[in-house]
């Protein structure tokens, strides 16, 4: 999860939810509140446990996107 | 042949489907099949959108999470995993006297193993009416201190009873039990909320109630309910681990998904809400009320569990054994269900004897001409 407060314009952020059903779980919360957000297969070299995957979004929403999710019960690693 | 076949047999699996499941299905074998949750390609994408649309769907209608909704073989598959799964620490567990093999051959067998113990309380007598205060009062009769889970069919697969799951999962909520419901017969014909119901884990088919293809069962788990599981292998998720991970529902669902079913069952879903529950259970009460009337007119045919109106109706002709009426009914174009129906403890309570019955059971599409059709060859075969 990217927390940085700065992002240059059209960066995509990812939050890795685990599983590709809690990715498109936490797609349509987002979808839900207008945010477009797309459920992804994380790069594997980014995990020492193999296949993840999570969703991505558009940086600049990354604070109200984690703490949605969050709030939702979804867990984020 | 020249008979048209006429099809009442739809506690087994519904017959004919729904346009809407047919196209749904075909769409997908045709479209986008790849294998959902495995990879991130466009066809796997697609699929697992399929995949969890339908989660979505089914939790809705049930009272769960999509996380919780975890896609199995089949009812049997799905019962296994969950007695199997919450058992598999040992402890005592109570089933009704309603049960199907499905549930009674995984409890017994564990039982025999001396892995868990377990007793058979009684939810429905065939001599008076059990209300549902004394159910609770027979539950608590069989109940142990190591009691660990209630498991109850919600409607029975040979009549159209149905347990008052309602006040036992409020029982068992307040007891600590945990509450396992077979909803075999009751999905998509009866409303069921797994909160306001007290259901920890509730069981069911696509193909029957919801109208889906064959291939598919359901698991839905209440929220903090987890389980050991049944079967281990790929699940697409954390693929260096060597366990089956946390993850619900892909923690349960090791090996590849039937997506062609389960985008079926999205569509049948949709078919159900479009048409509410209620107008469905009344079409099929309208059914059980035409066929009583007219059954109840012919001396040598005995109704069983008169008392109850719903989608299933049990009865035996005088002195024919019932697979000979039902081989002779086919032959005229009918489909029903003779014997045991995988119900023994079902068939005792009812007192059927010897050979089990026949039963009808209706669906959406079932007419009344049909049950007229029905009724009369069971008349000819009576003054026969």
């Amino acid at each position: 999860m990217n927390n940085n407060t700065s992002y240059r314009a059209g960066a995509v952020c990812s939050a890795v939810t685990g599983s590709m059903t809690t990715a498109l779980k936490a797609k349509k919360i987002l979808a839900g509140v207008g945010i477009r957000a797309n459920a992804v297969k994380l790069s594997s070299k980014n995990t020492a446990r193999g296949c993840i995957y999570g969703v991505e979004y558009p940086c600049e929403l990354s604070g109200n996107v984690r703490s949605m999710l969050l709030n939702a019960g979804i867990e984020l690693s | 042949m020249n008979n048209p076949t006429v099809y009442f047999d739809n506690a087994a699996t519904t017959f004919p489907k729904p346009q809407s499941v047919l196209s749904s299905t075909i769409e997908c074998l045709e479209r986008y099949c790849g294998n959902a949750g495995r990879g991130s390609h466009l066809l796997a994408m697609r699929s697992a959108e399929a995949v969890f649309d339908a989660r979505d769907a089914v939790a809705e209608l049930f009272g769960a999470s999509p996380e919780n909704a975890v896609f199995t073989l089949n009812t049997t598959y799905a019962l296994n995993m969950a007695i199997k799964g919450i058992m598999a620490s040992g402890g005592h567990v109570l089933i009704s006297n309603m049960e199907h093999n499905s549930t009674l051959r995984p409890v017994a067998k564990l039982a025999s193993q001396k892995k868990i113990t377990y007793d058979v309380f009684e939810a429905y007598s065939s001599s008076r009416q059990l209300s549902s205060k004394d159910v609770i009062s027979n539950i608590v009769s069989k109940l142990r201190a190591d009691t660990k889970m209630v498991i109850c069919v919600h409607s029975s697969n040979i009549c159209s009873y149905s347990l008052p799951i309602g006040d036992i999962g409020r029982f068992c909520k307040r007891h600590g039990l945990i509450f396992l419901v077979d909803a075999a017969q009751s999905a998509g014909h009866m409303p069921i909320n797994m909160q306001n119901d007290g259901i920890d884990i509730l069981c069911m088919p696509a193909h029957k109630g919801l109208y889906a293809p064959q291939g598919l069962g359901i698991m839905l788990l209440g929220e903090g309910v987890r389980l050991e599981t049944l079967i281990e292998g790929g699940n697409g998720v954390n693929s260096l681990d060597i366990g089956m991970g946390k993850i619900s529902p892909e923690r349960y669902e090791g090996g590849t998904l039937c997506t062609p079913a389960i985008a079926g069952l999205c569509a049948g879903i949709k078919f159900i809400q479009s048409l509410g529950i209620e107008t469905i259970s009344g079409h099929e009460e309208a059914l059980w009320r035409r066929m009583y009337a007219n059954l109840s007119s012919l001396s040598r045919v005995r109704i069983y569990d008169e008392a109850h109106v719903g989608s299933i109706l049990l009865f035996n002709v005088e002195g024919k054994d019932p697979d000979d009426v039902g081989r002779y009914l086919s032959q005229k174009g009918f489909c029903l269900r003779t014997g045991y129906h995988c119900s023994p403890l079902a068939h005792k309570a009812l007192g059927t004897g010897e050979g089990g019955a026949l039963r009808a059971s209706f669906s959406l599409f079932n007419t009344d001409k049909e049950v007229d059709m029905l009724c009369e060859a069971i008349r000819g075969l009576c003054e026969a």
